[in-house]
């Protein structure tokens, strides 16, 4: 188990008291797995990726059961400890890139200080030749081929996803075990966005590393994704197999979001109507009690005021009192 | 068969000032024309850069063409005249959040349009504002709101709301469903083609996805580099695209070039 992260609650106060934004959510990341977390905007989805990465501003309060890298316990860190795994070890991409690359200097410039002085080998006065072709080979393997043109470029010249891929080419160099993608291509047009999962998939297959993606739309995740998580409103809802899930969901907002979904309505009649999950989501002033789908689930029942644990089925865990297409699992 | 819009001939270029005495041009919109007809949905797909939020804006009225004409049922709209073409065509936006104006109630923002363009007393404007907020599946209430009270989906609502207010005939969308959550998404879907059938509103749809142009479209037009190389109805272009660029556009892999400048009209004017 490379991340193993079990009851993490993440709670802030609000003028109505406390509120647990995250509400017990548990979920583990295999070594060489591609994860994908897909919830919808306000479901607390970055905050769980933040919590990892330790970038949470001290206003939100985090209490875990666990909240495991392999064998070291990320919540009790220092700073010292904290910069030898994090950008090492974990590293993170961002659904915005463009503005997390710095304006004022060339991507080369970039890339060199993302590569570390403990991965090069050569002497003292060789230095800035290895890092130089350590820079091109990152590019290379990003598959950017025109290394000197986008090594003398600054961030507002590139293209969305050229600054998806410089910002990718800074997280794997120094070969992370686990990468976290937090919405990488949310804001791309189709095509951009196939040509970054294809790399990712690429970089997962060749050197084995983990991947974590969150993501907001069931339509659109990466075919390569193994396992799924579902989350709304800070609750887990239901994690399992990838294709166990999208071929039986089990979870009503499962089977509600890919119902919503137009990719998989090929063979549908054009401008019928959707079928839709009513009302919105809630907010955090107004979080229901119990399940927190309740008000909006179509066969919710008196007893979703008590909140369901995550239960394991077969290969698939949720958390649901009153799961659908189950029964013919137990013939 | 209704000629509800006809562009004509339409085109933009920038000029972007190299040297004193000379200039580079650069056509995001190279010579259009089509026609619209009552109560359809015409697409507009094309990738990043090939001119179709230009377009949008030309015929919106957010810029000015620098040549060729638009006709609204026979009268040319003139640029630069706002009451005439608002009351006709009116134009939602990608980021619902940032198009509403924050320091305004839902009912103040409703109510501008009606103050510039109509000659309706307050008690009517009131009226109006309550029957529009209610089409698009909001309630009377929320009059009283600012944007910041309301969800994602509300939003987009809201902004639908401010754009069929003056009961436009062509309603012009540029990626007005490219953020939203897929299941705020399907219930706008579900509101946009309520309000065509009820209102019979012709809508322009500016969308890169594939999957909603084939289930809200009759027609589409495909760009590229500011023209238009392909045509038809949504079936003749899903089953039998021409150009293989279209083919490529279709099946969502184009792939860009990967280094390099990329010179877009937005960047362009900014300067």
């Amino acid at each position: 188990m490379l991340l193993d992260i079990r009851n993490l609650t993440i709670s802030t106060h609000t003028a109505n008291g406390r509120v647990n934004v995250l509400d017990k959510v548990s979920l583990q990341v295999d070594e060489g797995e591609i994860h994908t977390l897909v919830g919808e905007s306000g479901s607390g989805k970055s905050l769980i990726a933040r919590a990892i990465m330790g970038f949470l501003s001290p206003r939100w309060d985090v209490q875990a059961d666990r909240l495991w890298f392999q064998d070291i316990d990320l919540l009790n860190l220092n700073a010292k400890q904290r910069r030898e795994i994090i950008g090492v070890d974990i590293a993170m991409i961002f659904q915005d890139a463009k503005s997390y690359l710095d304006p004022n200097l060339t991507i080369g410039e970039q890339l060199n200080e993302a590569v570390l002085d403990q991965d090069l080998s050569a002497s003292f006065f060789k230095r800035k030749a290895e890092r130089k072709e350590k820079v091109i080979s990152l590019l290379h393997r990003v598959g950017i081929k025109d290394h000197e043109v986008m090594m003398n470029s600054y961030a507002h010249q590139l293209s969305e996803g050229a600054a998806q891929k410089i910002m990718i080419a800074s997280a794997i160099a120094h070969r992370p075990l686990l990468l976290i993608a937090d919405e990488p291509t949310s804001t791309m047009e189709p095509a951009t966005r196939q040509q970054i999962y294809r790399l990712l998939a690429q970089l997962h297959a060749r050197y084995g590393m983990s991947i974590l993606m969150i993501s907001q739309d069931l339509g659109a995740i990466m075919q390569q994704t193994q396992r799924l998580s579902m989350i709304y409103s800070g609750q887990i809802m239901e994690t399992g197999p990838a294709d166990v899930l999208l071929a039986k969901p089990a979870h009503p907002y499962t089977e509600a979001l890919l119902n919503t979904s137009l990719y998989r309505h090929a063979e549908m009649k054009p401008r019928a109507r959707l079928p839709t999950l009513a009302g919105a989501e809630p907010t955090l002033q107004h979080l229901p009690i119990g399940c927190r789908l309740g008000p909006r689930c179509q066969y919710a029942r008196p007893i979703c005021v008590k909140t369901p644990v995550l239960e394991k089925h077969r290969e698939r865990q949720l958390a649901c009192h009153y799961p659908l297409h189950l029964e013919e699992d137990h013939e | 068969m209704s000629t509800l819009l006809e562009v004509r001939e339409i085109t933009k270029t920038y000029i972007e000032r190299t040297k004193i005495f000379k200039s580079r041009s650069f056509h995001a919109v190279k010579p259009t024309s089509f026609i619209l007809e009552k109560g359809k949905t015409l697409a507009i797909m094309g990738s990043n850069g090939s001119g179709k939020s230009t377009l949008a804006a030309l015929i919106s009225g957010a810029k000015t063409p620098t040549s060729g004409d638009i006709f609204f049922a026979g009268e040319r709209l003139i640029p630069g005249d706002y009451q005439q073409r608002s009351k006709h065509i009116r134009m939602i936006f990608q980021d619902a959040d940032a198009s509403l104006n924050p320091h305004l109630t839902l009912g103040k923002q409703l109510e501008e349009p009606l103050l510039f363009n109509t000659s309706l007393n307050a008690h009517q404007r009131r009226e109006r504002i309550i029957e529009t907020l209610q089409q698009v599946g909001l309630l009377g209430e929320h009059m009283v709101f600012y944007p910041q009270m309301m969800s994602t989906g509300q939003k987009q609502r809201a902004s639908i709301a401010r754009a069929i207010i003056l009961k436009p005939d062509v309603l012009v969308a540029d990626e007005a469903l490219a953020t939203l959550d897929s299941s705020v998404r399907a219930q706008i879907i579900n509101l946009l083609l309520d309000l065509q059938d009820k209102l019979g509103i012709a809508y322009i749809f500016i969308s890169q996805s594939p999957e909603i142009v084939k289930h809200l479209a009759d027609e589409v037009l495909v760009m590229h580099e500011g023209m238009i190389i392909e045509r038809g109805t949504v079936a003749e272009v899903f089953n039998n695209p021409q150009q293989s660029y279209t083919q490529k556009l279709l099946r969502s892999e184009l792939s860009n070039a990967p280094s390099g400048s990329t010179v877009d009209a937005a960047s362009l004017e900014k300067e």
